[in-house]
């Protein structure tokens, strides 16, 4: 990549709601990079705080929830720091976001027209005709047939990959750098997946928008990003380049995900799973928070929290077992295997 | 600029058809598809004409007293005649006279309260359930709860009371007890609309609170307000009746048809006609505007439109 443009750096992170249970802290200590035109796929389990990391970076916490601390920088503005009102100049405009269900992610009453318009009036100064004819173009730039038609239609006239364009339409007419697709293909079938995807990798290539990709599955991860980050109950776990962390994962629970899906080339008796569940944020493991699941864990994980460490710049784990320098994940799981037997 | 995928997108349906046809056209068309909503839009016709043209319509002066004529029974009975279309009632005077002029304080009492309700209401209920559980919505679910506590007729005694009786007087009786349904039913909804992902989207779009209020959420309410506003209005009109019953409503020279049931209650037994038709004229006002309401509420859901 030659642009090396920052385009968002969150910081230390910490996302929390206050619930009867007591504080529940969703997103603990989170920081990772997003430069201009870089994809950057977030992996996790249901609940890990991938949605909440990009609600919060998009200002959509609401009480009972809160940012209990670190730093959002959206280019040059530090967003936590921001009132309601500065942060809705910036929603839509430098940062857009589209949702996992298209068809619930449109007003329903609304024709597709007036909800594109919505986001222009709201940002630009435009005569009418003016948002009229951007909205129409917006349609047609993110491949909808007949966008004149469209823009009449209601949400549901449309067919699901439709609506989700639609989405993205809305979500890049004011011509923001930062766009937070959150699951974005899980409600659309295969091919329309693939469509979805291919028009998220085109907005990249022409307009060199950032966009940050929340998934839960690693195929469309290895498919479009260019970094990831995997995430476990609410922290991030591992950081690194994606043929790094496909070729070489170093955090188990990493190397748990890729062995827990599918693989077209390779022929195997039986598809592994990780052992456990996702531990409640009111009741965490002490240590390290993988290590209940762990199949490498050992008295220190129990005792003592891992910190990131830096392998290499760019790769990034939190584990006690690259603690003193790389170790190879697969070498380790057989010495463990060699000694438990 | 980014690739169209046309081969794999091509909608099936076409939008022209419903936007080349003038609008009253369509309109028509989509209620002369619904019997029950013809019948309650032909209801609601005839009566706002009767309300609005009365002086031509009505073939006496309704306060005329005549005290020869008394008591005259309808047309078909014996000893009606087609002087008195529907008999007259114990003064003498026309009960179809009647009923004409009182379809005018019927219709404006029951209407005017119905907005003044429907605006308290539906305002206080989008602002409590977009901002619910914070003190705003405590207060006011607050007030409800009192308020419910209340049988509302009781209420409007002591108002009706202290105030007297006067058209405006009682506008405002029915409009200011009437809220506390809208409040109640709009707040639930909002509550679990503002939960939708569209709204969260219309947020994520840096959409102020109030236009996520007013473009957003109001739309989808219409469909509760015309139900809640037609129940209204007919029950309006009832309270009315039943305040001009109990004596407490509107009070004479002017014609209302719950003063003229409680005028006729004297006489059932022997002239059955003083109350039964102005009890009939409410039943059927009432039930042509629920038709209508009900039909209303079908044309306003978009998804519906296929179905009609």
């Amino acid at each position: 990549m030659i642009n090396r443009q920052k385009v968002l750096e969150v910081r230390h992170l910490q996302t929390q709601f206050r619930t009867e249970h007591g504080i529940v802290r969703s997103v603990d200590d989170v920081s990772f990079r997003l430069d201009a035109g870089e994809i950057l796929g977030i992996v996790g389990e249901s609940g890990c705080g991938k949605s909440v990391t990009s609600f919060s970076i998009m200002g959509l916490i609401e009480a009972p929830g809160e940012i209990a601390g670190g730093e959002i920088w959206l280019e040059e503005q530090e967003l936590t720091k921001l009132s309601k009102r500065q942060l809705r100049k910036l929603q839509g405009k430098d940062m857009a976001m589209i949702f996992q269900e298209p068809l619930t992610s449109l007003n329903p009453l609304l024709t597709v027209g007036l909800q594109i318009s919505e986001v222009l009036t709201r940002h630009k100064r435009l005569s009418k005709r003016e948002v009229k004819e951007q909205s129409i173009a917006m349609l047609r730039q993110v491949g909808i047939p007949r966008p004149e038609q469209v823009y009449h239609a209601y949400p549901h006239e449309l067919s699901g990959g439709m609506r989700q364009r639609v989405m993205i339409a809305i979500a890049i007419s004011c011509g923001s750098k930062l766009l937070i697709a959150d699951e974005p293909t899980t409600a659309l079938d295969v091919t329309i997946q693939a469509q979805i995807l291919k028009l998220m990798k085109e907005l990249r290539d022409n307009l060199n928008t950032s966009i940050m990709l929340i998934t839960h599955d690693l195929g469309v991860v290895a498919e479009m990003a260019d970094r990831v980050i995997v995430m476990y109950a609410g922290q991030v776990v591992e950081e690194g380049d994606v043929y790094e962390i496909y070729r070489s994962p170093k955090h188990p629970y990493t190397k748990g995900l890729m062995n827990s899906t599918p693989k077209i080339e390779e022929v195997r008796r039986k598809l592994e799973s990780i052992p456990g569940t996702v531990p409640v944020l009111s009741n965490m493991p002490s240590g390290c928070r993988f290590h209940p699941r762990c199949p490498v864990a050992r008295d220190k994980c129990r005792a003592e929290a891992p910190q990131m460490k830096l392998l290499r710049p760019g790769v990034q784990v939190r584990c006690w077992l690259h603690q003193e320098g790389e170790v190879e994940l697969n070498e380790e799981f057989k010495r463990r295997a060699a000694a438990g037997g | 600029m980014v690739h169209s995928h046309t081969e794999a997108l091509k909608p099936e349906m076409s939008y022209e058809v419903a936007r080349t046809i003038h609008p009253i056209t369509r309109w028509m068309r989509l209620l002369l598809r619904s019997k029950t909503g013809t019948f309650g839009f032909v209801i609601l016709v005839l009566v706002a004409l009767t309300a609005l043209l009365s002086v031509l319509l009505a073939p006496y002066d309704p306060t005329l007293l005549n005290a020869r004529n008394r008591l005259v029974p309808p047309f078909w009975s014996d000893g009606g005649s087609m002087a008195h279309i529907l008999g007259t009632d114990h003064l003498g005077r026309d009960i179809l006279s009647r009923i004409i002029y009182g379809s005018q304080i019927t219709l404006l009492v029951s209407g005017a309260s119905v907005i003044i309700s429907a605006v308290i209401g539906i305002t206080l209920g989008v602002v409590c359930g977009y901002y619910g559980g914070g003190w705003f919505d405590a207060i006011v679910m607050r007030v409800v709860d009192a308020n419910m506590a209340i049988p509302n007729i009781l209420f409007m005694l002591v108002i009706v009371g202290v105030f007297g009786t006067s058209v405006p007087t009682l506008i405002v009786v029915l409009g200011i007890t009437g809220w506390i349904a809208y409040t109640r039913l709009i707040r639930a909804e909002v509550l679990s609309l503002k939960e939708r992902e569209f709204i969260r989207a219309a947020r994520s779009i840096g959409t102020r609170d109030r236009t996520i209020m007013r473009k957003h959420i109001l739309p989808n309410l219409i469909s509760t307000c015309i139900v809640v506003s037609t129940l209204s209005v007919g029950g309006n009109i009832v309270l009315e009746a039943s305040l001009s019953f109990l004596g407490l409503g509107i009070q004479p020279p002017i014609v209302t048809w719950g003063y003229m049931l409680n005028e006729g209650r004297d006489y059932i037994a022997t002239s059955w006609w003083i109350a039964t038709f102005p009890g009939v004229a409410i039943a059927v006002t009432v039930l042509g505007i629920l038709f209508f309401g009900d039909w209303l509420r079908d044309v306003f859901d978009p998804k519906a439109q296929g179905r009609r």
